[in-house]
């Protein structure tokens, strides 16, 4: 598709940015405290990535407004903090509606098990069965998926467990969406091991330019990258290896990758606005200090992007 | 930096891969696996320096390397043979590893195929998964040759056929 076939209205928008767990402190609203969710709408077609508590006010909007009675929901993984709005999705409620699950499982019905887990007892009332709107879970494909006019390619990313990014291509740009992700393990993890061969070493050395390679392949020339930049360079000193980035690691992956423009997303909830508002400060100094055309920006709630 | 660089860059005998190329002709013509020939090793994994590292650590080893770039590439042969041990790589372009493997796991054929998972991701989920899906062992990279030596020959035990007789437990 041409961008000048672009279906009109074509924007994306954040309902929630937060990682780990929502974070609905005044001293975080700023940015937002909803977990992560952002809905990418292209005329009358509905893409949704991740269920955080974001889309339980997504959900809400979508039925109170003429609109698609239809949505596709990408998951990343089915770790709490992109789950746990599912339960008060409505729109899975309402018999007029039609939504489709895909994330990451061998098969449909692996898919439907992941998310229906979390609303067995006794974990929640109602179960996924009372659901009430048709719902469907999407067998893998190895060319991709399509949902309207958007084109949907996913990757394993560097995450505890079986854990997507996605690649989503829309009238001719392209949106990258990886919420969680660890940027530069291998290289920190050569660096700590203390008893490898010199020629081990140099073996390394070259996986570590491969894997440099494969983990920016997913995100090469992205329009716009939406992805983790959980942590603070102090923060990251002691929480290397939970599965999440240093700012400045995803900033500068962004520029080797060629990336457009950036969004910094699941945000620590440890990080109040001030400390977001400083960590953009510094990713922009990065940025100059590499001599990048790079546009960064927070993800905050509520922000509408268009496409 | 791609690849080994030039000091690096390891011999790989013609004489593997002659071996290599008669057993893929084999298999391709349906012939079953040979039972009593030496192990056969497959490695899964999308850096061709891990594929070379293996190359080089089983070298002088009485086994048969497979090594494959991909899980698509590695699928037709794995349809028809089952290795005596399965290296596998986690994150890989065209399909995680855990999920494949547990795609295998569910074909009679490779209900039991020892696999030893090989990755850079170092977290507790991963090695929970790996375990609940039978992996034998959970190496993280970076990782010695002298590590994946001592693995094979411990879960390979007929592999050391062709090591130098100091090196082969005494028989008997
Ligand atoms: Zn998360
Ligand atoms: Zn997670």
């Amino acid at each position: 598709m041409s961008i000048i076939d672009k279906p009109d209205p074509c924007f994306l928008r954040f309902w929630g940015v937060r990682g780990s767990y929502a974070s609905p402190f005044e001293s975080h609203l700023g940015v937002g405290g909803n977990t992560s969710c952002v809905e990418l709408r292209a005329g009358n077609s509905l893409l949704v990535c991740d269920a955080g508590t974001g889309i339980i006010p997504l959900g809400e909007h979508i039925i109170s407004n003429d609109g698609p009675r239809e949505l596709l929901v990408l998951m990343t993984h089915y770790h709490w903090d992109h789950i746990c709005g599912l339960p008060f999705f409505v729109p899975a409620f309402r018999r007029d509606w039609r939504v489709r699950f895909f994330g990451p499982g061998r098969d449909a019905q692996e898919i439907e098990r992941s998310i229906a887990a979390q609303m067995r007892a006794p974990y929640f009332p109602v179960e996924t069965e009372n659901w009430q709107a048709d719902i469907g879970y999407v067998e893998p494909q190895c060319e991709g998926l399509r949902h309207g006019p958007f084109l949907i390619r996913h990757g394993s990313v560097h995450h505890p467990g079986v854990t997507y990014g996605y690649r989503i291509t829309i009238a001719g740009r392209t949106v990258v969406y990886v919420s969680d992700n660890e940027f530069r393990f291998l290289d920190r993890s050569l660096a700590n091991a203390g008893d490898l061969s010199d020629e081990d070493h140099a073996i390394f050395r070259s996986v570590i330019s491969e894997e440099r390679m494969a983990e920016l392949a997913l995100i090469r020339d992205a329009d716009i990258l939406i992805h983790d930049a959980q942590y603070t360079e102090e923060a990251y000193i002691t929480k290397r290896g939970w599965g999440h980035s240093c700012y400045l690691d995803t900033v500068d992956a962004a520029i080797d990758a060629g990336v457009r423009l950036l969004y910094l997303f699941h945000h620590d909830p440890g990080n109040d606005d001030r400390i977001v508002e400083e960590m953009l400060v510094r990713a922009r100094a990065l940025i100059a200090e590499r001599g990048s055309s790079l546009q960064c920006e927070i993800a905050r709630e509520g922000l509408v992007v268009t496409l | 930096m791609r690849g080994l660089n030039e000091a690096m860059q390891l011999p790989v005998s013609n004489a593997g891969r002659a071996r290599e190329l008669s057993d893929l002709i084999a298999t391709a013509q349906g012939q079953p696996a040979p039972g009593k020939g030496p192990p056969i090793i497959v490695v899964v994994d999308d850096s061709s320096t891990i594929r070379v590292f293996f190359e080089r650590v089983t070298r002088d080893l009485d086994v048969r390397l497979h090594t494959f770039a991909s899980v698509a590439e590695s699928l037709p042969y794995l349809a028809t043979i089952q290795p005596d041990l399965l290296f596998l790589d986690i994150l890989m372009p065209d399909k995680d590893g855990l999920t494949f493997l547990e795609e295998l796991r569910n074909r009679p054929d490779h209900a039991t195929t020892p696999v030893v998972v090989i990755s850079s991701k170092d977290y507790a989920q991963d090695r929970a998964l790996a375990r609940s899906l039978g992996v034998l062992e959970y190496v993280i990279k970076p990782m010695s040759t002298q590590t994946i030596r001592d693995l094979i020959l411990r879960l390979l035990p007929n592999s050391t056929a062709s090591l130098p007789a100091a090196g082969v437990p005494s028989a008997l």
